[in-house]
């Protein structure tokens, strides 16, 4: 035992905690800032220290998590999960706050379940996956996986809170991934969110435009032409499968599974079309183009990318930002923190931002790779795409790619719930990589 | 617990899809990164322009209108007053229905006005959401302090100085100087690209038109930041404004007092100017206007009753009334007489109080005035000697000599909207008439009546091309303009504009100023006589629609002048009046003798109503 924790002493990963460490403090010299005013003088604003005070505790966290063995963890997975949905549903009871309930107001501090979900949920994926072993190829399992996404996603649609529960999907598809499943199933998956999801968002625009005149758009908003054709590609799915059943031929049978996506994701998309709100079209072609509502739902976006553009370069200077000393930028301690940044410190400052998220991330798979189980690979790639989802989900949405969904920046958008389980994240990782040659 | 004996790492399979994953997230990083490059360096120009118009507000600074002083830079004709006033942005309102109601209630209610005015005076211009639109001028400091006091409660509402124009010799002058207002979207566009922008203030007629452009100054900006919520957080001068520089007009305020008190209530017109220059020291249409009015630039009613009243204040009666030239045209038809020969200072014909023609008989004015040389009929306005005389000359040569003189074109004065008068021809008579030029149109024409027409001013220019023995300069009221730090004369208008000139003998025109001092020394303009100077003249009766008569008179003294730059040419026209030399002599009476002698009107109108008394006994 005295050589194994002199072992894990010898693993510390010096990098992540650079890019960690460098990160948060970016974070907060941007939360400081934000507290700029135009006329010179800057008030310091609560949010700065609290995300100091949420930092400190993070760190203590984080020695919390590296001291127990992650294996231990994975024991526990079903408190956790259990523990996890119960704060979920307590949120519930809580007035919503910007028509989300998503937090429990402790009065001094609000807590966000749905943070500290992901990372239970991670654990719980990867003890479930780990168990499966080689049988993730089954495609019956492969579904089953979902289901532990189903009772938090649950309480996440009621919310309702869109962007968190991306991230679920995406940290589900990246351990299914790392688990082994089969690439068909992953892209059958694919083919049928693209198909579901992608035909409604397409319509919706055009109906809220009120162009409904191309060939394409014509047939897609026509859901009597949607379902004619999900019939008959059912059919013909449904007659392979016959085929197969009394022939026995494998390649028949991988058709008739691939065919039958298609009539799967058009019946969705069919009832999506009828079922999605004015309101909803609404953000979805601001999205597409937010001019179209410069002064309602655009606003944010619009103002985000004048920001950014005009940092420029080199930036316009640490606490210089004219977009954010006068106020145009929404949100600009939390979901858009980044373009504050992007404005102050330009090119260069974001090159850095998006270097430091490299190293990190590149830090985390391979933790994920040297890991001395497939337990965790399993929580260190899920941990990985957490992050990866969140940045690349947050710089999108500020820099115009992306909807707008409300997921934090790792570590440098303002919030506790956030920046804490970021540093338990953290700790999990550090808790592989350390206990790699440990058994 | 362990169920692997391998570490994961080992296997194949998992050592791709965690390279895999680890390219897909590489990728996720790049397209990141090129897409914030093409916002940062592709797209930066377009960003910051964007940013700037966020945050700068560009508002004008008006500028001070260029004051306006007589010919001795002694009067301001024209001064500014300094005149805050509140304005609102209807863009930096807030975008809130109910927010946007509470504000125009508040602005409403302590400017004292309704909503509804509020929302009108808001929805002029509806296509320019950035301008500042005019709530209120004249406002006064405690209701501004009102305002600033509570600003964050009046979101888009400024104020400015916004200087009004007060006129020192309102009526008499209200039509030459004009008025200012916001420029009209017509006027934007007929105007473009000299300057012009929307919500600009602009002269609308007169003087105040003709020299907006050396008048109105350049108006400076203010760049003001703004924050989201649209509250000004700092502002700077980014261009002082440039005040427009005096204008120096040739009028004699003190003529044009006189000219005013000696029509009093009278309609009708009197232009002074100098032969020599064409500089015009008096001009006056009466009744005119308190053009004070109009700086309260809202006053619609009172605008409106100005323009609907009978007597047309509005009308600029110098340059746009159109009368018969009367008795004052047979200058005319004197000058076109002696040049073609068909009268000579021997000419004589016998006035038995009317001329037959045909079955038509046309009456001299006064009983009969027996044998009369020209230079009788000049100083008695003998109709039939001018009848008789106009057969001989015909009325083409008499057209052609009206022409010559300038009648039948504007003479350009710089005002605007003057009318060209009329000279009727021959074609025209039979396209209106429907029947050819007849005799009796000769006589008529002879004596000035019928349908020629003419301006107070062209009477003017035709007095001024006689004294002038053959030339008429342009009439013109812009003297210089000087520099607004020393004073000096910067551009100066030396007049001697050619208007027309004539084919006229001297010998011509000494019979005319012959005939033209006897006229006042014992003839029909004797009201006009001065003991000081000598006085050239010729009265006018004009016949009317109406029962009354239009009074003309037009004369110019000293007429034995050594200098004719101190010559000036007045012109008198009386509406509904009466007879020239009873009514309009005595205001060119007065005019002269304020002028040569420093008589008061007083003076020289009872001096006049003697000499009437003397007569009748």
């Amino acid at each position: 035992m005295e050589s194994a924790a002199r072992k894990n002493r010898l693993h510390i990963d010096w990098m992540i905690i650079f890019a960690t460490l460098a990160l948060v403090v970016i974070g907060l010299l941007t939360i400081y800032s934000t507290g700029a005013t135009h006329s010179g003088g800057t008030q310091v604003d609560r949010e700065f220290y609290m995300q100091f005070v949420w930092f400190i505790v993070g760190v203590l966290l984080f020695f919390l998590t590296i001291s127990v063995s992650y294996n231990k963890y994975v024991e526990w997975a079903v408190y956790l999960y259990a523990g996890g949905l119960v704060l979920l549903a307590v949120s519930l009871l809580f007035p919503p706050v910007k028509g989300i309930r998503a937090w429990i107001n402790l009065g001094f501090f609000n807590i966000q379940p749905a943070e500290l979900m992901k990372i239970f949920t991670i654990i719980s994926l990867a003890r479930f996956l780990n168990m499966l072993g080689d049988d993730i190829q089954d495609i019956r399992n492969f579904f089953i996986t979902f289901f532990i996404l189903v009772p938090p996603l649950g309480i996440i649609a009621i919310q309702p809170d869109f962007g968190t529960g991306l991230v679920f999907f995406a940290i589900c598809f990246a351990m299914l991934f790392i688990a082994g499943a089969k690439i068909g199933h992953i892209l059958s998956l694919f083919l049928l969110g693209f198909l579901g999801a992608g035909i409604p968002m397409f319509v919706a625009y055009y109906k809220e435009i009120g162009d409904l005149s191309g060939w394409l758009i014509s047939i897609l908003a026509n859901n009597a032409v949607l379902i004619d054709i999900s019939i008959i590609m059912g059919s013909i799915a449904l007659l392979a499968f016959v085929v197969w059943f009394f022939s026995r031929i494998r390649p028949v049978l991988k058709f008739a599974s691939a065919i039958v996506v298609i009539p799967l994701g058009l019946i969705i998309a069919a009832s999506l079309n009828s079922y999605l709100q004015p309101y909803q079209r609404k953000r979805i072609v601001v999205f597409v183009d937010p001019e179209k509502d410069p002064w309602g739902a655009g606003y944010n976006i619009i103002q985000s990318k004048i920001a950014i553009g005009s940092g420029g370069f080199a930036g316009k200077g640490y606490m210089k930002g004219t977009q954010n000393a006068l106020d145009y930028l929404p949100e600009k301690k939390t979901d858009f923190v980044y373009s504050t940044l992007g404005e102050e410190w330009g090119f260069v400052g974001s090159l850095f931002l998006i270097m430091l998220y490299f190293v990190f991330l590149y830090r985390g798979v391979m933790i994920a790779y040297h890991a001395k189980d497939m337990l965790g690979s399993l929580i260190a790639s899920g941990i990985v795409a957490m992050f990866a989802f969140h940045i690349f989900i947050n710089i999108g949405m500020a820099t115009g790619m992306m909807p707008v969904t409300g997921l934090p920046l790792p570590f440098v958008s303002y919030g506790g719930s956030s920046l804490m389980t970021n540093l338990i994240a953290v700790g999990l990782l550090f808790n592989i990589e350390m206990r790699r040659y440990v058994h | 617990m362990q169920k692997y004996t391998i570490r994961p790492g080992q296997q194949r399979v998992f050592r791709q899809r965690v390279t895999t994953l680890f390219l897909l997230i590489a990728m996720m990083l790049l397209m990141l990164l090129l897409r914030i490059a093409y916002l940062q360096i592709i797209k930066v120009g377009e960003y910051e322009a964007r940013s700037e118009q966020n945050r700068v507000r560009l508002v004008p600074i008006m500028a001070y209108r260029g004051e306006i002083y007589d010919r001795e830079f002694r009067q301001k004709l024209i001064a500014n007053r300094k005149s805050l006033c509140v304005t609102i942005v209807p863009a930096a309102m807030p975008k809130e229905k109910a927010e946007w109601n509470r504000v125009v209630e508040r602005i409403a209610s302590v400017l004292e006005m309704t909503t509804n005015e509020i929302r009108k005076l808001m929805n002029k211009d509806k296509w320019d959401q950035y301008s500042p639109k005019l709530l209120k001028e004249g406002v006064d400091y405690r209701t501004i302090t009102r305002i600033a006091e509570n600003i964050d409660e009046f979101p888009g509402v400024y104020w400015d100085n916004r200087p009004i124009r007060v006129y020192t010799l309102t009526n008499t002058l209200a039509h030459i100087l004009g008025y200012t207002g916001y420029i009209s979207q017509e006027e934007l566009k007929s105007a473009s690209g000299k300057g012009y922008r929307p919500g600009a203030l602009i002269g609308k007629t007169g003087i105040e038109n003709v020299y907006d452009v050396d008048l109105r100054g350049e108006e400076g900006t203010l760049e003001r930041e703004v924050n989201a919520l649209n509250q000004v957080t700092y502002q700077m001068i980014r261009k002082q404004p440039v005040h427009g520089r005096p204008l120096v007009l040739t009028i004699d305020s003190s003529m044009q007092k006189v000219a005013q008190a000696a029509m009093g209530k009278m309609r009708g017109a009197v232009i002074v100017t100098k032969p020599a220059t064409g500089e015009v020291l008096a001009i006056l249409s009466n009744p005119g206007y308190a053009a004070n009015l109009f700086y309260k630039r809202l006053d619609v009613e009172e605008y409106r009753r100005i323009e609907s009243d009978p007597d047309k204040p509005l009308f600029n009666r110098v340059i746009q009334a159109q009368y018969p030239a009367s008795s004052t045209f047979k200058l005319i038809t004197t000058i076109a007489g002696l040049e073609t020969g068909r009268l000579s200072a021997r000419s004589s014909h016998f006035c038995d109080g009317g001329y037959m023609l045909g079955d038509r008989y046309f009456k001299c004015w006064f009983g009969r005035h027996g044998h009369q040389s020209l230079s009788d009929a000049i100083m008695n306005s003998c109709n039939v000697f001018f009848y008789r005389a106009g057969l001989d000359i015909g009325a083409d040569t008499i057209l052609q000599y009206a022409r010559m003189f300038g009648f039948g074109k504007k003479t350009g004065i710089d005002l605007v909207g003057e009318v060209s008068g009329f000279v009727p021809t021959r074609e025209w008579k039979r396209k209106t008439a429907g029947r050819p030029w007849l005799d009796g149109d000769t006589l008529n024409l002879a004596i000035g009546q019928g349908d020629l027409l003419v301006t107070p001013v062209q009477i003017n220019m035709m007095t001024c091309a006689i004294f002038n023995e053959g030339i008429a300069y342009q009439p013109y009221l812009k003297k210089e303009i000087r520099s607004l730090y020393n004073n000096h004369a910067i551009e100066r208008n030396e007049g001697r504009h050619v208007l027309f000139t004539t084919d006229v003998s001297k010998s011509t025109f000494a019979a005319v100023k012959a005939g033209m001092i006897r006229v006042v020394q014992g003839g029909t303009g004797s009201a006009a006589f001065s003991p000081v100077v000598q006085v050239a003249g010729k009265t006018g009766t004009a016949e009317t629609s109406q029962d009354t008569t239009h009074a003309w008179f037009t004369g110019f003294a000293p007429a034995d002048a050594r200098n004719p730059e101190d010559v000036i040419a007045v012109t008198v026209v009386c509406e509904n009046a009466g007879g020239g030399g009873a009514m309009a002599a005595p205001v060119a009476a007065c005019i002269i003798r304020a002028h040569f002698e420093n008589k008061t009107v007083e003076q020289t109108m009872q001096r006049i109503w003697k000499s009437f008394e003397q007569k009748r006994d």
